[in-house]
């Protein structure tokens, strides 16, 4: 009977300890793509999460008729702090034919902070709407 | 003839006499009448055997089962106390419930492999213009500027 019982727990035990120690590299990304209006309302969000571990991209593809936009990140730990590499492309399909552009940035950003990154560039007319993508990277468990 | 000959004559009828043994049985048997007699002998019990039907083994089958079934020892029946039955479905339920923890936390704390692609769709009546270059910035510093 003993040995009913204590089996069950050292499986426990013996599962839930590696597992655990292997969390502490694993990362989660926040990812949030946002259209905002000319007086700041929200119009429409997605939130996404996705967990990932340092140097391994996590990719969004936002689909937006004419736009076609693709955002990767990729998170490193730098220290106490995380280092993201922010790429944005985004292609434009109309009747002239398609043109695109592409960014390739990083911050480094201390846990639990934000970041924003406006694909479409942030320079807009006053009466337009805006394409923002707001990034938050956590440790897995926090 | 000899049991030996006998035995030769079976194994060449049989098919399981190669050469240049078989050629060997073959002479005996011009020049003996005895081994042709033996070989005709075996090729007529072959085909009788061959004709008569497959006999039915169902009724020995089934006395031979009930023969060892009666010496077999009776099977018994776990009984348990409630308590025990109690500890002992608990002591289950303890397994499989860590086995499906372990296999969740495994497939969440298994560290992707490829890169992880998601797709999101914006309303179609949202239209979106390209203004500029992709900017970065801390959130933090988006909010004291619009203050």
């Amino acid at each position: 009977m003993t040995l009913k019982l204590l089996l069950p727990l050292a499986f426990l035990l013996g599962a839930v300890a590696p597992a655990a120690a292997e969390s502490e590299q694993m990362l989660v990304v926040k990812i949030t793509p946002r259209v905002i209006e000319s007086d700041q309302t929200v119009s429409w969000e997605q939130p996404l999460t996705q967990v990932t571990k340092a140097g391994v991209p996590v990719v969004v593809k936002i689909d937006a008729g004419t736009l076609a936009i693709r955002v990767t990140v990729t998170p490193f730990v730098r220290g106490p702090d995380f280092l993201l590499v922010v790429q944005g492309e985004v292609r434009q399909r109309d009747e002239k034919g398609s043109r695109g552009s592409s960014s390739l940035q990083s911050l480094l950003v201390p846990p639990g902070e934000s970041i924003v990154f406006f694909p479409l560039g942030r320079q807009i007319a006053d009466s337009d709407r805006q394409m923002v993508v707001m990034m938050k990277v956590e440790y897995q468990g926090e | 003839m000899k049991d030996i000959e006998r035995m030769v004559v079976s194994a060449y009828e049989d098919g399981e006499v190669e050469f240049p043994w078989s050629d060997r049985v073959l002479k005996k048997m011009e020049e003996n009448p005895e081994w042709v007699a033996e070989a005709q002998s075996h090729r007529r019990i072959k085909a009788a055997l061959a004709s008569s039907p497959e006999p039915d083994f169902s009724e020995v089958r089934q006395r031979v089962k009930a023969r060892i079934e009666a010496h077999l020892p009776r099977r018994r029946r776990l009984t348990l106390p409630p308590v025990w039955m109690s500890v002992a479905a608990a002591a289950a339920l303890v397994l499989v419930a860590g086995g499906g923890f372990w296999v969740g936390r495994q497939t969440v704390a298994t560290p992707p492999s490829a890169v992880a692609e998601l797709q999101v769709q914006v309303p179609k009546t949202l239209g979106l213009k390209l203004s500029g270059e992709g900017q970065l910035l801390m959130a933090s510093t988006l909010q004291g500027k619009s203050r």
